[in-house]
């Protein structure tokens, strides 16, 4: 304990800097700073655009256009009566339910017709054979009435205003062509990896994307509860082949001119991977969409030519600068540490945890700041210190391999979410 | 049982009046033909099986007397006499014919000699059910052609589809469904064991095979459909129906509206993986249809799941059936005796004489209640005589089910149910029965369009001192004549 | 009325023709059969005293009426009697065969119907 204090004031602040400069430079202006910099923007904004967010509202309900909700799945018919459900209970009832069934084995379709057949649903469409999300996705879509569409999991349920909610910003702005809808932890009490998740998506959802919409710059409306205007999805003509499709669909739309947006207020649950080993899976699967998108097929977002958009430019660095290169970049840190001051290391580690802890604390206070149960959420601040190794090492190791996997064996192309017979068409076309 | 009638008359209008008459009384009779001349009679009457033969005495060619002497009537066949002039009655009654009429008679009058004539039928065949009689007949062929196994033939004409020889060929062919019942009530009864041969589904309404099963839409049950398949592109994972891969210019080429890429391959870069409905009467789109059955006989559509299946066997005799074959017993099917357990008057009485003697030692309060459905009779015409049974016996189960399972009841005839009500007084029991007509009232009005059931209660106690059948006959007397 | 007598036998002439045409016996050792037409049906009754009647088959609807009728007679001397069908030239209609009790092509040799018929008779 002496030698800790006694190495740390050895250091002074120009040391402390130098060791932690990973954190300085990059992790602190990005996640704490600009974070707090967005939240008062926001809040800002938000005071002053009160009165045109009551207009939409009204003109919304004047106009009560027909929203078509899409829920494209596979075996998932068990989920759809508490989704049916939570539709019935919101306050906005100009819907149709769209359920399309990818193939199920199970029961789905037993479930999804008898829904069809109780008038529950509008339409349950189903392909004996499975053709992957977008191809389902694409069925609803082109098989809906409404003016706007929503993309839902089967999974999720929405709290009881999530559907009004998430309509008002169309009728903000008529350049929004898709609003996100805002994420949060179903089963949050199942285990310490879902606690951990919870605050993982209160900070990078319900903040992070707030943030990201502020700015102009949301690149990913979630296919686990988003809303697009139907003309901007005709105009992309639907989603293509996946993963990552909702990054895709996103981009696409931005590229057409349209903004994005996202509605902090408008929530819908859905459960998380409970342990960790599953968690890995998902986000490898996440990751790897980072490689084929945003480098191969839309690469063209880099290039200066008459379509080039500041706002999309950005919005795609700081997604790949952020998770792509400050992930390697990061090895090369530890790299430093290591070699610069090996036998200080007990000390630099306990000092990082200290100083990472506080920086998380620090952030998630954002979270309590805008929440309306702050209360509730206060709990959380325990699970902090684990949070440090959850994002930190975590999270970080995850990621590098599904990089590492998806630029050098192009894997996501074998990947089995998708049917192979999509992935090789699209493999072979080079999309 | 209908009677096959002849008209013989050579008076225009009097033909004419009585085959009126008789198409008035089509539950009885059928009429086969009708001759103006007893020369021409007697030909029809050789080429066709007759059973009542309505002559006019005054025939152009011959007397009606003289007619009788050439077809010299043996006991199958009936005679209903009638003329203008004269009376012939005393002639009639030597020559034994069935009924004389003299014209003008009235439709009453008419009326009582079919029922005559019926009566004499019913008589004749020992008033056994036409099912006895024609598993009997059954029996009788396998046994005597030493029939292994009975087996149906499949039959385009017949009405299920199928025929057992000897006995679909005594039914007619609104009734050719019985073959079955009669068939499996024998193999309950140990006279028969089947062996299964084909499922079947039959209309639920007339047991017609013949049906015509196509889809419907779900909305507005339309069976004007058009199909698509529809149509995954791979590449880009664009959905639709086949008409949106149709270009107009190249016909047989498709081509992706997404991503304007010809189509090459099933299976390679596009499959089929559904199918899309839609109704070209309302415009709805779906893929799960309605499959109906309409029936070819009587029209009813139903839905296929609402259809019940049956089962079509082949069948050996039993030995008790080779017994009954040959005559050394006789068997009288219990499944057409259907009513027996809820018109088992004998054990209400049992029971009723138990409590009159309980009520002797002891002080109880016991009721007997009877409800007469006044009406009912109308709705058994409109009916049949199947649906009489079943309704009687659906009554009989909704009453037992709403009493309390200490009480009793049971059909005195077709039209009165007695209940007995143990250890409870008048009060009691009349709450009791106002419940239960509540329920069969409406049982009966949803079944039968509304028809009003017109019950005529009556509530005693059971008074010790009289016997059973007494309490019984006072509470049931002043029958309406039906 | 009776058994029906060949021509020339019956005084009342009015209806001999019906007689005639339609009706013969066929003798076969100890058995007696009614031959009919299915074209020109009779009085069920007559078949009473014979031990078999042969239906000569014309047209497929008024031969399976025929069989109809005849096991529909609500006696036994007559639903349950041995029925055999006759064609001099081709197959009458397989159906029908199959609800009878033999079929034929020759009137001349009655030995197979015989000996249906004695095999049916011996059983009932």
């Amino acid at each position: 304990m002496q030698e800790f204090l006694s190495f740390w004031h050895q250091q002074g602040t120009e040391g402390f800097v130098r060791i932690f400069w990973f954190y300085f430079v990059f992790e602190l202006p990005r996640y704490v700073l600009l974070d707090y910099f967005v939240l008062a923007y926001f809040l800002f904004k938000r005071k002053f655009s009160n009165q045109d967010r009551v207009e939409a509202h009204k003109k919304l309900l004047k106009e009560m256009p027909l929203v078509s909700i899409i829920v494209p799945g596979k075996d998932e018919g068990s989920n759809y009566y508490r989704l049916v459900k939570s539709l019935e209970e919101q306050t906005y009832q100009n819907f149709e339910i769209i359920l399309v069934d990818d193939g199920s084995t199970d029961d789905s379709e037993l479930i999804g017709r008898k829904l069809e057949r109780e008038g529950k649903v509008e339409h349950f469409l189903r392909n004996e054979v499975r053709g992957g999300k977008a191809s389902a996705a694409n069925m609803g879509l082109r098989f809906s009435d409404g003016e706007i569409i929503v993309h839902c999991d089967a999974d999720c349920s929405l709290k009881p205003d999530a559907l009004e909610k998430i309509l008002v910003p169309f009728y903000m702005d008529e350049k929004i062509g898709a609003v996100g809808g805002n994420l949060e932890v179903r089963n949050k009490e199942d285990s310490i990896c879902t606690a951990l998740q919870t605050i993982e998506y209160y900070l990078t959802i319900s903040v992070g994307r707030l943030g990201a919409s502020t700015l102009g710059i949301l690149r990913i409306i979630s296919g686990a509860f988003g809303a697009f205007r139907k003309e901007a999805l005709q105009r992309v003509s639907g989603w293509d082949v996946g993963p990552g499709l909702d990054g895709d669909l996103t981009l696409k739309i931005r590229k057409l001119g349209y903004k994005t947006y996202f509605e902090y207020s408008s929530v819908a649950l859905t459960s998380v991977p409970t342990t960790f080993a599953k968690l890995a899976r998902q986000r490898v699967r996440w990751s790897r969409s980072l490689i084929r998108f945003r480098f191969r097929k839309h690469k063209n977002i880099f290039f200066l030519d008459q379509n080039f958009d500041i706002m999309n430019f950005l919005s795609i660095t700081e997604n790949i600068f952020f998770n792509f290169v400050l992930t390697f970049l990061w090895y090369f840190y530890i790299f430093d540490i290591v070699t610069s001051f090996s036998q200080s290391i007990m000390y630099i580690l306990i000092m990082g945890l200290a100083l990472y802890t506080v920086s998380k604390t620090v952030e998630f206070t954002i979270v309590i700041a805008l929440s309306d149960e702050k209360w509730e959420k206060v709990r959380y601040y325990m699970f902090m210190p684990a949070m440090v190794f959850y994002t930190g090492n975590f999270i970080r190791l995850v990621r590098s391999w599904a990089y590492l996997k998806e630029l050098v064996f192009r894997s996501s192309y074998k990947d089995s979410w998708n049917p192979a017979k999509t992935s090789k068409q699209a493999r072979q076309l080079d999309i | 049982m209908r009677l096959n009638c002849l008209i013989v008359d050579s008076d225009k209008s009097s033909k004419e009046l009585l085959s009126d008459l008789i198409q008035r009384n089509s539950s009885q009779l059928k009429l086969i033909g009708s001759s103006e001349s007893g020369r021409e009679a007697l030909g029809f009457f050789y080429r066709h099986q007759i059973d009542l033969i309505f002559l006019n005495v005054e025939l152009e060619d011959m007397s009606g007397f003289e007619f009788m002497d050439e077809i010299d009537a043996s006991e199958d066949i009936q005679t209903i006499l009638y003329s203008e002039k004269g009376d012939y009655a005393l002639q009639a009654f030597e020559y034994g014919v069935t009924d004389y009429l003299k014209k003008p008679f009235s439709y009453a009058r008419f009326n009582k000699a079919i029922n005559r004539a019926s009566e004499v039928v019913r008589n004749v065949t020992d008033f056994e059910d036409l099912e006895n009689i024609l598993l009997e007949k059954v029996l009788k062929y396998m046994y005597t052609r030493e029939i292994d196994l009975l087996s149906p033939i499949a039959v385009r004409d017949a009405k299920l589809g199928f025929i057992y020889p000897m006995l679909s060929t005594n039914l007619e062919f609104d009734e050719e469904q019985k073959a079955l019942k009669i068939l499996n009530a024998a193999e309950q009864e140990d006279l028969l064991t089947g062996e299964f041969v084909e499922s079947l589904y039959l209309c639920n309404t007339c047991s017609n095979a013949y049906m015509h099963f196509r889809e419907s839409c779900p909305f507005c049950s339309s069976t004007n459909l058009r199909t698509e398949d529809l149509i995954h592109h791979f590449p880009c994972a664009y959905v639709g129906p086949a008409s949106d891969f149709e270009s107009e210019n190249e016909r047989g080429n498709m081509v992706c509206p997404k991503c304007s890429r010809y189509l090459k391959h099933i299976g390679v870069d596009y499959d089929k993986p559904s199918v899309m409905y839609n109704c070209m009467n309302c415009d709805h789109s779906f893929q799960d249809p309605l499959v109906k059955a309409k029936c070819n006989n009587c029209g009813s559509d139903t839905r296929v799941e609402h259809l019940t299946k049956s089962t079509i066997k082949a069948y050996r005799m039993t030995e008790l059936g080779e017994d009954v074959a040959m005559g050394k017993q006789t068997v009288r099917l219990k499944g057409f005796d259907e009513l027996s357990e809820v018109m088992d008057m004998s054990y209400f009485r049992k029971i009723l004489q138990q409590e009159i003697e309980r009520l002797e030692e002891a002080d109880l309060h016991t009721t007997i209640a009877r409800i007469r459905f006044n009406n009912l009779p109308e709705l058994f015409k409109e009916t049949g005589e199947s649906m009489q049974k079943d309704l009687v016996r659906e009554l009989y189960e909704v009453i037992t089910e709403n009493i309390p399972v200490s009480d009793l009841a049971v059909f005195n005839d077709m039209i009165t149910v007695l209940m007995l009500f143990a250890d409870k007084d008048t009060g009691k029991a009349e709450s009791i029965v106002n419940e239960i007509t509540v329920i069969m009232k409406e049982l009966v009005a949803d079944n039968f369009h509304g028809f009003e059931l017109d019950t005529d209660p009556k509530i005693e106690p059971v008074r010790s001192g009289a016997s059973a059948q007494d309490i019984i006959s006072e509470l049931t007397e002043n029958r309406q004549e039906v | 009325m009776g058994i029906p007598q060949p021509s020339g036998c019956n005084g009342n002439e009015k209806h001999l023709f019906i007689m005639n045409n339609t009706v013969q016996t066929l003798k076969y050792e100890e058995l007696t059969f009614l031959r009919v037409s299915d074209r020109y049906p009779f009085h069920l009754d007559q078949i009473k005293p014979f031990d078999g009647v042969v239906i000569e088959f014309t047209e497929k609807k008024s031969s399976m009426e025929l069989v109809k009728n005849i096991r529909s007679h609500n006696q036994q001397s007559v639903y349950l009697t041995p029925l055999f069908l006759y064609r001099l030239y081709g197959e009458p209609d397989k159906l029908i065969a199959r609800l009878v009790d033999g079929t034929t092509s020759n009137l001349g040799d009655l030995k197979p119907i015989a000996d249906i018929t004695r095999k049916i008779k011996s059983r009932m």
